[in-house]
């Protein structure tokens, strides 16, 4: 499965966020994802090596752990989490519905080809079997992956500005900041005392 | 300007070092310093000498009060030596330690090791020494800058963690008409939260979005006030994380939600880049009347924290 065919686009701004606190951006997304999928894939075991312990019509189970995946949602009594709560809505006379907030989110923010960068321009692929045992546990992939983004986005932002707002206040040459978290990213990593990430390590190996 | 210098003698390290304490807006290290240990408040240049520029030559500066931060210290060279490139290396970091060496020409950082720490000359052997023998360090332990970055642990005990997944965060004006037949409201959207505290950045104010930075056990806890419902409703509170739905339903018969507050706290599992909000679907109504109260106090609010 390829998610994101065409990578994410993120503005040049939400990228200098990133790089506060990530090398490679585009390798975090990866990275997040297939930590993901592992964590998943143990839950989904953790979870049903129970249920097939107790089963007196399971006799043996497959050894390989991708086979083990594909006996499992092959149950009967196996949901996937959009499936559980599908049930529990109708059970209670609700009408399901996905929930899309993090895509929501994205898509409300201009991010025009000039002036921002794509990560993982290759797209993302995730093998169908590591889709799958996220799938189990979270509604929509693409939607999971808008959230970290966004979130890690949040995250270096506003570490950035912890950090690095008494240094500006404190620069006699600085005489006013921005009103905008936008703008105070812009200023801090134009500020000869600012380095991201990826510039303290080459800094630190050339030690 | 004032300094004492003192010559000490680490039991660590067994070794002569000069200790040169800086509580003066600018200070040009002399040739027996090894350890610059600032402490004024306000903010402090310490200029490395070009007479001290040889290969091999050590000074370390230390930010003792823990205000580098607020006052930073600034590492300048005296002549047209470098620092790592630069002409200065400003030091912003609460508790912020750098060890600067020069290789004849310039000046370069290195990191601090904790075999350098002064504060390690406090630690006391353990008299049994055997397996599960105590090590007992009578003075506060700093991990990751500590202070007002990392992990302190006082001289009497208490452990504060100023990176520490925790926020607390409030609805400060109400959200009106936004549930009541069916439609779902979520806790930061669209009126902005007030951060009480957001320790690690983790929390998107403005969309109520809360994303784990770490794989763990993360307790939640919601309330919302709730107003104008009229008829025999139901309402259903939800962490909604990545992993899965946390639910609380109720079911009131007859009589007004005025006042009426939906609660639910739990400890749930968050993967690493995991999120949760806080939603809230209420059934009943003929209409989405229900309104979620806020205020210049928390009447709505959310707080998570780490805790395993």
């Amino acid at each position: 499965m390829i998610l994101f065919p065409n990578g994410i686009r993120v503005t040049k701004t939400e990228h200098k966020a990133l790089l506060h606190l990530v090398v490679d951006p585009g390798d975090y997304i990866r990275e997040a994802l297939t930590e993901k999928a592992r964590l998943r894939r143990e839950a989904l075991f953790t979870e049903w090596w129970a249920r097939l312990s107790a089963d007196p019509e399971v006799t043996t189970v497959p050894a390989d752990s991708d086979a083990l995946v594909t006996f499992i949602m092959a149950r009967a009594d196996f949901r996937t989490r959009v499936q559980q709560e599908e049930e529990t809505a109708a059970s209670e006379g609700l009408t399901f519905t996905m929930v899309n907030g993090n895509t929501d989110q994205y898509a409300s923010k201009s991010r025009p080809a000039k002036g921002s960068v794509v990560l993982c321009s290759g797209g993302i692929d995730l093998p169908d079997a590591d889709a799958a045992c996220i799938l189990a546990y979270v509604q929509n992939l693409e939607d999971w992956l808008y959230g970290a983004l966004l979130g890690q986005i949040n995250r270096g932002t506003k570490k950035m500005l912890k950090q690095y707002r008494p240094v500006m206040l404190a620069d006699p040459e600085i005489t006013t900041t921005p009103a905008t978290e936008e703008g105070m990213v812009d200023l801090i990593t134009s500020h000869k005392d600012y380095q991201s990430l990826p510039a303290q390590i080459a800094s630190a190996s050339e030690l | 300007m004032t300094q004492t210098h003192q010559q000490h003698r680490s039991p660590l390290l067994n070794r002569r070092e000069t200790y040169v304490a800086v509580t003066g807006a600018a200070y040009t290290a002399k040739a027996g310093d090894q350890v610059v240990g600032v402490n004024r408040a306000g903010v402090v240049t310490v200029t490395l000498p070009t007479a001290e520029v040889r290969p091999g030559r050590i000074y370390t500066v230390k930010d003792e009060p823990g205000a580098a931060s607020t006052n930073n210290i600034t590492v300048a060279t005296e002549g047209s030596e470098t620092i790592d490139g630069s002409a200065t290396k400003v030091m912003p970091t609460d508790c912020e330690a750098r060890s600067f060496y020069s290789d004849g020409s310039n000046w370069f950082i290195m990191p601090v090791t904790p075999n350098e720490s002064p504060g390690l000359s406090n630690v006391v052997e353990d008299t049994t020494p055997q397996l599960g023998g105590n090590l007992d360090i009578q003075t506060n332990i700093l991990v990751g800058n500590g202070g007002s970055t990392g992990i302190k642990i006082s001289v009497a005990g208490e452990v504060t963690m100023a990176a520490q997944p925790a926020v607390a965060a409030y609805l400060p004006s109400s959200d009106l008409n936004k549930t009541g037949n069916g439609a779902t409201y979520t806790l930061g959207d669209p009126t902005d939260l007030t951060e009480i505290y957001d320790q690690n950045g983790d929390l998107v104010n403005t969309t109520g979005v809360f994303t784990a930075p770490i794989t763990g056990r993360y307790h939640v806890e919601a309330c919302l006030k709730l107003d104008q419902g009229s008829s025999n409703i139901a309402h259903t509170l939800n962490i909604f994380s990545s992993n899965r739905t946390w639910s609380f339903r109720d079911y009131r018969a007859g009589g007004a939600t005025n006042g009426l507050s939906a609660q639910l706290s739990t400890d749930i599992d968050m993967d690493a880049a995991d999120t949760f909000t806080i939603t809230l679907v209420i059934t009943g109504e003929g209409s989405n009347i229900v309104d979620a109260l806020g205020g210049s106090s928390p009447l709505s609010f959310l707080s998570a924290r780490l805790v395993a």
